[in-house]
């Protein structure tokens, strides 16, 4: 044999697998030592001579006859058993049986190779339970999900996805594109996600409509990243369903609408007191004046009867503001629609109903406009606010030595336009400004106020996009409205 | 004759009495500030005093407190709640929208007073 042993025993002790050589009888010739700690052995022993079958007495009969049927028929045999160690670990083991031949071409015995492969099989169970967590996320996700083309050619789509867009999987995935859906009033948007897409590879959040395939448009919010496979660029979206969320809104806006009307229908009745006595002087003005007519005409005094005339002339219409005025205000909010105002038209619609009770009882009323600008809002709503902050005003100046409210607006800092109310009332205690925005508050006497003033005005200034702050940096008592200005 | 004294901030309605007392005969001295109103009255007697209880710069109620006694005072007042009840010194009252003959009912008494 020369030195042929030891060439076997170094290609043995070299191949990357566990490996040894029999004879007919499954006597050991050789083996390495990958052999060893495949099958459990020790380090360094040595199975040679001893036979396959006593060394491992619990070898399944299937190897007996696997064995067996190679050397018989000279055949190879592959396979993979799973055996359960004494340590409770199960072991994937490879296996393979090749018959070996002699000079002669008999065979002399089988060489068998073993590969634990365990941590392969381990390694790929855990990727396809990655893969189903995966898939089992993208099946359920309560948002739509879905992978588009550049082209916006859609070739992934989730069920949450399909349902917002009414479509089914095999209409949506590779014969629908993005843009078949999006309405063309979004075109603006769409190039500014687009550019977003462009230069930081993501967009959103971006919220538009879809057309379902029943031609609804659905509200949705997007998100989205760009994906690289094989060298070509896709997008994945996130799409959420906001036809809950715009409902919710849209519930929540028709309640404040409605709590709006409801204090502005409040606030006329507190001064429903005022408007009687604004109405009836020109009433009486009136009546009085037909009352002396006959006598005029009868007696000719064509100067009084042209006084009588103009006088009733006068009447009429400063009754006639009043009545226009509580009109407007107390109105359906439908007929008060968001559009551009000018400033001095919300102060001009707020003083008809407030600056005769002011002067009325005495209270010196200054009204300083400093501004053209206008503001995007609701008109009547925001003549509210100022009727509100004119009535607190007036309780306030009433009761005091000096009797006075200032009214200025002009222009604020940053675009901004700023109405302020002043008055030389008592002023208001940290306590009560605390408390004053919060509904039904009030430190009025008890049914002269609702309380619900400077709680609704706050809510129609934020609706507005401003705020309504007390100026503590000022010397008397004095609420500022800042809105932001149109340019 | 003793003038029958009105007062009230609305000039048309200072300018239209004084035309209807006068159309029946009596004097008639009307004041759209009741401070004016109130030196005439410390000067002069009147037949009647007409006021209205709500002005600018100060209530009916605060005129007659300045008013000498026994002046017959007739309060007009438009607001809804305001009252003369139980004020002893109050002779009449009239509530806005009144008519001109419900006024010249209640001072008829009143319109030809010798001075």
């Amino acid at each position: 044999m020369g030195n042929q042993p030891s060439l076997v025993a170094e290609l043995l002790r070299t191949l990357p697998l566990a490996a040894a050589m029999f004879d007919r009888e499954m006597r050991y010739l050789a083996h390495n030592d990958r052999w060893l700690v495949v099958h459990g052995e020790p380090a360094g022993a040595s199975l040679i001579g001893r036979s396959h079958y006593d060394v491992f007495p619990d070898l399944p009969t299937k190897a007996h006859v696997v064995h067996r049927r190679c050397v018989a028929e000279g055949v190879d045999e592959t396979g993979v058993d799973v055996y359960l160690r004494a340590d409770g670990r199960r072991e994937h083991l490879r296996w393979r049986v090749s018959p070996w031949r002699d000079a002669a071409g008999a065979v002399g015995g089988l060489a068998i190779y073993v590969e634990n492969i365990g941590d392969h099989l381990r390694t790929e169970a855990r990727l396809a339970e990655r893969e189903s967590l995966i898939r089992d996320l993208f099946e359920h996700s309560p948002f739509g999900l879905n992978l588009c083309r550049m082209d916006g050619l859609w070739l992934e789509s989730n069920p949450a996805f399909l349902d917002i867009i009414g479509y089914s999987r095999t209409e949506a995935d590779g014969g629908l594109t993005y843009w078949q859906l999006t309405p063309r009033k979004y075109d603006a948007d769409e190039a500014t996600q687009l550019e977003q897409l462009r230069t930081q590879r993501r967009y959103g959040p971006y919220e538009k409509e879809f057309i379902r395939k029943d031609g609804r448009l659905v509200p949705v919010r997007l998100n989205g990243f760009l994906v690289s496979r094989d060298g070509e660029d896709y997008i994945w979206s996130l799409i959420e369903d906001l036809t809950a969320q715009r409902e919710l809104e849209a519930k929540l806006e028709a309640e404040r609408v409605t709590a709006i009307q409801t204090s502005k229908l409040a606030t006329v009745g507190e001064m429903a007191a005022s408007f009687a006595h604004e109405i009836n002087n020109p009433l009486g003005v009136i009546d009085a004046f037909a009352f002396t007519l006959t006598d005029a005409i009868a007696s000719g005094d064509q100067e009084y009867l042209d006084e009588a005339v103009r006088s009733i002339r006068v009447a009429v219409a400063r009754a006639g503001k009043i009545v226009r005025g509580l009109g407007k205000f107390a109105r359906h909010p439908d007929s008060d629609p968001l559009e551009d105002v000018a400033i001095e038209t919300v102060i001009d619609d707020a003083l008809d109903l407030c600056q005769a009770r002011i002067r009325t009882h005495g209270v010196d009323l200054a009204i300083r406009v400093t501004t053209a600008g206008r503001v995007r809002g609701h008109g009547i709503e925001l003549s509210q606010v100022i009727v509100n902050l004119l009535n607190n005003a007036f309780d306030a100046a009433r009761e005091s030595k000096a009797k006075w409210i200032r009214l200025t607006a002009g222009d604020g800092a940053g675009d901004t336009i700023e109405v302020a109310v002043e008055d030389s009332g008592a002023g208001i205690s940290p306590e009560v400004e605390a408390s004053m925005y919060r509904p039904f508050f009030t430190t009025k006497p008890v049914g002269t106020g609702t309380g619900l003033g400077l709680s609704i005005s706050r809510v129609i200034v934020e609706r507005h996009r401003g705020t309504i702050v007390l100026d503590r940096d000022m010397p008397d008592t004095c609420f500022r409205m800042i809105l932001p200005r149109l340019p | 004759m003793k003038p029958i004294v009105y007062i009230d901030d609305e000039p048309m309605l200072c300018r239209v009495f004084q035309r209807i007392l006068a159309d029946r005969g009596a004097r008639a001295v009307t004041f759209t500030d009741p401070e004016a109103a109130l030196e005439y009255l410390r000067d002069h007697a009147a037949a009647a005093v007409i006021c209205d209880y709500r002005m600018p710069t100060i209530t009916g109620l605060q005129v007659l407190d300045r008013i000498p006694a026994g002046v017959p005072f007739f309060l007009v007042s438009g607001d809804l709640g305001i009252t003369s009840r139980g004020n002893a010194r109050v002779t009449g009252t009239l509530t806005k929208p009144f008519r001109p003959e419900e006024l010249l009912d209640m001072i008829q008494p009143y319109l030809a007073i010798p001075d």
